[in-house]
């Protein structure tokens, strides 16, 4: 089988898993409730006092206000949609269905990835494009690095998706979107867990540290989207977070793939 | 988390089936005999945890990609995706096929008019009876031009007219030289079309023969109930 038609094979399946998508209204509601949020990054350049916000110029104010919303919603709209769409994509006739057809299981498991990628992208690109709007207006200038800024968020709708995918493969059901917005809450509080760690008895110390060290750091990847769009001045060293959430990504995908090409 | 722990049953044992090119065999058994299992087996859906499945001389678990371009399936129930436009979704099963642009159009209208289903191109799958589901899944498992049909109870929900243009597509296909495969409850049903049969009851089979063999005798409903009492 080539990589051409396996390729093919996964974006035909990912084209209906954005079918499937498209369909959930609850995902209109969280584009629209997000652009609403978005809309409110007008506020500072419309009263224009730095004091009410804690001496931000309206630029940097209105960034924020608009990287708080888009983030927030792109998480809820990941993992919401996604349980919704991993019901109906991995229900057992859809699967057997498909497997009828020319392709191998993990073809699904991939389609279904990039499928809802895709529609997550696509609500991204609107979000940030109606932020880019609200700025670009307000300053009359070519803000372009709020995409380099935004384009952290990206990454981390890949890790929603990844670790939805991987929880649904153990349990499949909503389950799987629960244990999903527990890591990720779980990869705010990295580094101050460690401070903690610190008085645990040896031997448990050990794999404590390994389950902390494995989590992705959400609040380094904000910290360096924030430091993009110069929100903030954290120093936070890129590579390694880069590098620390690919490899992550990378194991958790493997163990769905292995996990979903074992037939039943 | 009922997916952690799954329960192990035995749904097909030691079952030994050979099936000849261009015949209609039909796979009979009560509710739960393990019909659908053998079926989901037969597609790759299920890995059988001993013995092989040869499809066309070939291994099934070497070569499934090449054996199911020649395959068509129609699942037990309509369970097809609500969110396609009738012709849509026989649009998308044409792409996975790598069925052509052109020769798309025509196998798809072919499909259709087989069925009866020429006129509900355009309906949503949802809007659908249940009979034109069953139908349009038919449709669906001949969209490749398959040379093996597997058919999981594909006369359930069908109202005389339907069955009777159903049973006239099985005798065009066989004449074509194509091998169906059926599971079925509708024992009278399956006498008139089906060249051969066999009974299977918790996974194991009972009895195999010839449906011209039946008709001298008694009827293929007497033997299944037979089959199955006797067991």
């Amino acid at each position: 089988m080539s990589i051409k038609y396996s390729f093919t094979i996964i974006q035909l399946i990912s084209r209906d898993v954005f079918k499937v998508a498209s369909k959930e209204r609850l995902m209109y509601g969280f584009l629209v409730l997000s652009l609403l949020f978005v809309l409110l990054a007008n506020i500072p350049f419309l009263i224009n006092n730095p004091d009410l916000f804690e001496g931000m110029t309206p630029k940097v104010a209105s960034l924020q206000i608009g990287f708080m919303g888009i983030n927030v919603f792109l998480m809820l709209t990941s993992v919401f949609i996604g349980v919704s769409v991993l019901q109906d994509v991995y229900a057992e006739h859809n699967i057997a269905l498909l497997l009828s057809k020319p392709l191998k299981r993990w073809h699904i498991l991939e389609g279904t990835c990039f499928g809802l990628f895709k529609i997550i992208f696509l609500n991204w690109l609107i979000m940030v494009s109606s932020l880019m709007i609200i700025v670009n207006f307000h300053t009359v200038e070519v803000n372009a690095f709020i995409w380099t800024g935004m384009s952290v968020s990206l990454v981390l709708a890949m890790i929603y998706i990844s670790l939805l995918v991987f929880f649904y493969s153990f349990a499949p059901n909503a389950i799987s979107g629960i244990l999903t917005v527990f890591i990720i809450i779980a990869g705010f509080g990295v580094s101050l867990t460690k401070a903690q760690l610190a008085s645990l008895p040896q031997p448990l110390l050990f794999f404590v540290k390994l389950g902390v060290e494995a989590i992705p750091k959400i609040n380094l990847l904000f910290g360096i989207s924030m430091n993009t769009l110069g929100i903030f001045d954290i120093p936070i060293e890129t590579f390694p977070v880069f590098l620390h959430t690919f490899i992550f990504l990378l194991v958790i995908h493997l163990i769905s793939y292995f996990r979903f090409n074992r037939p039943r | 988390m009922h997916a952690l722990r799954r329960e192990c049953i035995t749904a097909v044992d030691d079952l030994n089936l050979q099936i000849n090119t261009g015949e209609i065999f039909a796979f009979l058994g009560p509710n739960g005999a393990g019909k659908t299992t053998t079926i989901n087996m037969l597609v790759g859906f299920l890995k059988p945890s001993a013995g092989t499945i040869r499809i066309f001389g070939s291994e099934f678990s070497r070569a499934s990609v090449e054996i199911k371009r020649r395959i068509g399936y129609l699942p037990e129930a309509a369970h097809l995706p609500t969110h396609y436009r009738v012709g849509e979704l026989l649009e998308f099963y044409c792409e996975l096929f790598f069925i052509g642009r052109k020769e798309r159009k025509r196998r798809i209208d072919s499909v259709l008019n087989g069925v009866g289903l020429e006129e509900q191109h355009k309906k949503l799958i949802q809007e659908l009876s249940m009979g034109q589901k069953r139908c349009l899944g038919l449709a669906c498992a001949l969209i490749n031009d398959p040379d093996l049909l597997l058919l999981d109870e594909p006369t359930v929900y069908l109202d005389p007219l339907i069955l009777e243009k159903i049973r006239t597509i099985l005798v065009q296909l066989k004449k074509q030289n194509k091998t169906i495969f059926m599971s079925s409850h509708i024992l009278s049903e399956v006498e008139k079309v089906c060249d051969s049969f066999a009974i299977i009851k918790d996974g194991r089979l009972l009895c195999r023969g010839l449906t011209r063999d039946l008709k001298d005798q008694r009827s293929l409903e007497e033997e299944f109930l037979q089959a199955i009492k006797k067991q």
